[in-house]
């Protein structure tokens, strides 16, 4: 479903070179639950914006549901975007004057679709994630956990084929990390979507069935015990 | 969850092919729900566009005022009738300048003339039973013509005549008869006036009649027989003679002849004549140069107000750097941010447009109320405040619109 191979990155500041990635290989099936951990500077997040078609990289081939990515134009990486990927990003992103619905419902908007429908498919998806009773609330008036779950949704409700988790609990208190976590890891499991989860807390890797770690812009497989320095 | 995104390449190929306008209304929907959370900020920025459209519609607007008003005037009077003026050369002796009486009946005789209507005006105190007027009134000595071609039309009695050669008669303008008579005017016929030591008999009150371009008010004038005046005076010289052009006359040409004819008939005597039409031709050139200058300093208010809702587009952008971020993350095209925050700078302005428009007019009206002008709808200010607030939206809107579109979405993601 997920191919990435031979990624490289490199970041130019003048004469200077950095390489973020040197060489990363991974094959995601659809329906894993992986996790990439990695200190800070390993390029952790460079990868989460490869993998999300966010930037693209300086070499490698990665392709995505059988079509190669690295070759398209800003247009359709953002199609893609719109139409196979969900993001969860750690400080949740919700737009603070938007409802908890017409969060949920902005990537349908650039779908063309109307009110309507988007109000019904982004019910559908707080159902999901248990806040269909909080539908018209905006994110000043929701817990932390329960915005981290608003965002599940949004990523939810275009029906992806890949989440990109960033650090989903880094925001949140151990509770709600672990509900967190652990609605992450049932929509795995019932919705069968591909997730990847980047973390740099151990207990979160371990749960997920897949662990890969990230040192030096090279990505290993194995547990996350395995790996940690 | 339905199938809207079932099969994600078929969507990711489909979606930049949604039609343009489906897309637009997207991003006019977006834009929409922003203005409506950033009012404040929002009203802000309209401050400037309201004065600067409401200010340039107030200019344009009682610059047509004006110049229907001072075209007005001039229709009151008949835009047909020249003024013929005998002008000081410095040559004739004093209290001889002018022209004769005949030479100014002889220019209906011209071609281009159809009828000639010499009067002579001055200033005197007006009695009557005992009492004088606090202010002086116009004795004007006048021939029959004289009043179908000022369009001055009789309420009670008769206008003067030939047969009252001499006559000591007179027609009281219709202020002065009410000043005189209250208002039962009828009762002043027959009754007396005096005049500069001279009694008059009231014979006719005339109907009121809008100035014009007059230099006095009719409608506070005592008319006498052309001939009384002369005598009343101790002089037979004409100094202004009305002269109305036949149907389909152009002034020009009739200017031309009259010239001739006095070159002719009184070579020593210079004349000036003044054509109502020549006049508004020269008044509309300069009302239209008015109307630049007064659209070049709206312009510039407005300029100002652009540069208010720049900046503030530019500060929206500045500050909404997650949200493009985020809106790029969850598929919004770079066009989708461009038309997204164009369209808030458009309707900004829309808005303003609208505020000042209204404002605009009502102040005319209120301008034009309180001076006592006629209040007219300009149509030109609408149309020019509707294309310059679509002007000043695209171009305030634009830069920023496209630096939000530029914006990196990683940077603008990881923007605080």
């Amino acid at each position: 479903m997920l191919v990435l191979e031979n990624i490289r990155k490199n970041y130019s500041t003048g004469p200077l070179v950095t390489e973020v990635l040197r060489g990363v290989w991974l094959r995601i099936a659809a329906g894993d639950l992986l996790s990439i951990m990695g200190p800070s500077g390993s390029g952790k997040s460079t990868l989460m914006n490869i993998i999300g078609l966010l930037d693209q990289p300086t070499m490698g081939s990665y392709r995505l549901n059988g079509q190669e990515t690295t070759e398209l134009d800003d247009e359709r990486l953002s199609s893609i975007r719109n139409a196979s990927i969900g993001f969860v990003f750690q400080s949740f992103r919700l737009l603070p004057r938007l409802s908890a619905w017409e969060n949920v419902g902005t990537p349908l908007l650039y779908r063309g679709m109307d009110e309507a429908e988007i109000k019904h498919l982004a019910t559908e998806a707080l159902g999901k994630v248990q806040l269909e009773h909080r539908l018209d609330h905006k994110p000043s008036e929701l817990s932390g956990g329960q915005q981290q779950r608003v965002a599940i949704a949004r990523a939810l409700v275009g029906n992806p084929t890949l989440i990109l988790a960033d650090e989903p609990t880094g925001a949140l208190d151990a509770d709600s990390a672990e509900e967190i976590m652990q609605l992450l890891i049932d929509l795995n499991a019932d919705e069968h979507i591909t997730t990847v989860i980047i973390t740099h807390d151990r207990k979160v890797a371990k749960q997920c069935e897949r662990c890969t770690y990230l040192r030096d812009g090279l990505l290993q497989e194995g547990s996350p015990s395995e790996n940690m320095p | 969850m339905n199938a809207q995104a079932a099969n994600p390449s078929d969507l990711a190929e489909a979606r930049p092919h949604q039609p343009p306008k489906a897309r637009i209304l997207v991003d006019l929907k977006v834009a929409m729900s922003s203005l409506a959370v950033f009012r404040q900020r929002a009203a802000l920025a309209l401050v400037g566009i309201v004065a600067g459209i409401g200010s340039v519609i107030v200019m344009i607007s009682i610059g047509v005022i004006v110049k229907n008003q001072t075209y007005q005037q001039f229709l009151d009077m008949g835009t047909d009738v020249l003024t013929v003026r005998g002008i000081k050369s410095g040559e004739e002796p004093a209290g001889r300048s002018g022209f004769s009486l005949e030479i100014a009946k002889r220019l209906s005789d011209l071609p281009a003339i159809d009828a000639a209507a010499p009067y002579i005006r001055v200033s005197r105190e007006l009695r009557s039973g005992g009492k004088a007027l606090s202010e002086k009134v116009e004795l004007v000595g006048v021939t029959r013509s004289f009043a179908g071609m000022n369009k001055l039309n009789v309420v009670h009695g008769r206008f003067l005549s030939e047969l009252d050669y001499r006559r000591s008669y007179c027609v009281l303008g219709a202020q002065l008869a009410e000043e005189l008579g209250g208002t039962n005017h009828e009762a002043l016929l027959g009754t007396f006036v005096k005049v500069a030591d001279t009694v008059y008999t009231v014979v006719g009150i005339l109907q009121a009649a809008p100035k014009g371009q007059r230099a006095y008010d009719v409608n506070r004038s005592v008319f006498i027989p052309l001939s009384t005046a002369q005598r009343a005076s101790g002089t037979s010289n004409i100094r202004v003679v009305l002269a109305r052009m036949r149907h389909g006359t152009h002034y020009a040409v009739a200017t031309e002849q009259i010239e001739q004819y006095f070159a002719r008939a009184a070579p020593r005597q210079r004349i000036r004549v003044r054509s109502p039409e020549a006049l508004i031709e020269k008044m509309f050139q300069q009302m239209r140069m008015l109307t630049v200058l007064l659209g070049t300093a709206g312009a510039i208010s407005l300029l100002i107000g652009s540069v208010g809702v720049m900046n503030v587009m530019l500060l929206s952008v500045s500050n909404r750097q997650t949200e493009i971020g985020l809106r790029r993350a969850l598929g919004a095209l770079r066009r989708d941010i461009q038309w997204q925050f164009l369209f808030e700078s458009l309707i900004l302005s829309i808005i303003g447009g609208m505020s000042g428009t209204v404002l605009g007019l009502a102040a005319s009206y209120l301008i034009s109320y309180w001076v006592g002008w006629t209040f007219v709808l300009s149509w030109m200010a609408v149309v020019l405040a509707i294309v310059i607030t679509l002007a000043v939206g695209m171009v305030s809107g634009y830069y920023p619109a496209y630096l939000a579109a530029k914006m990196d979405p990683i940077q603008a993601l990881n923007s605080k």
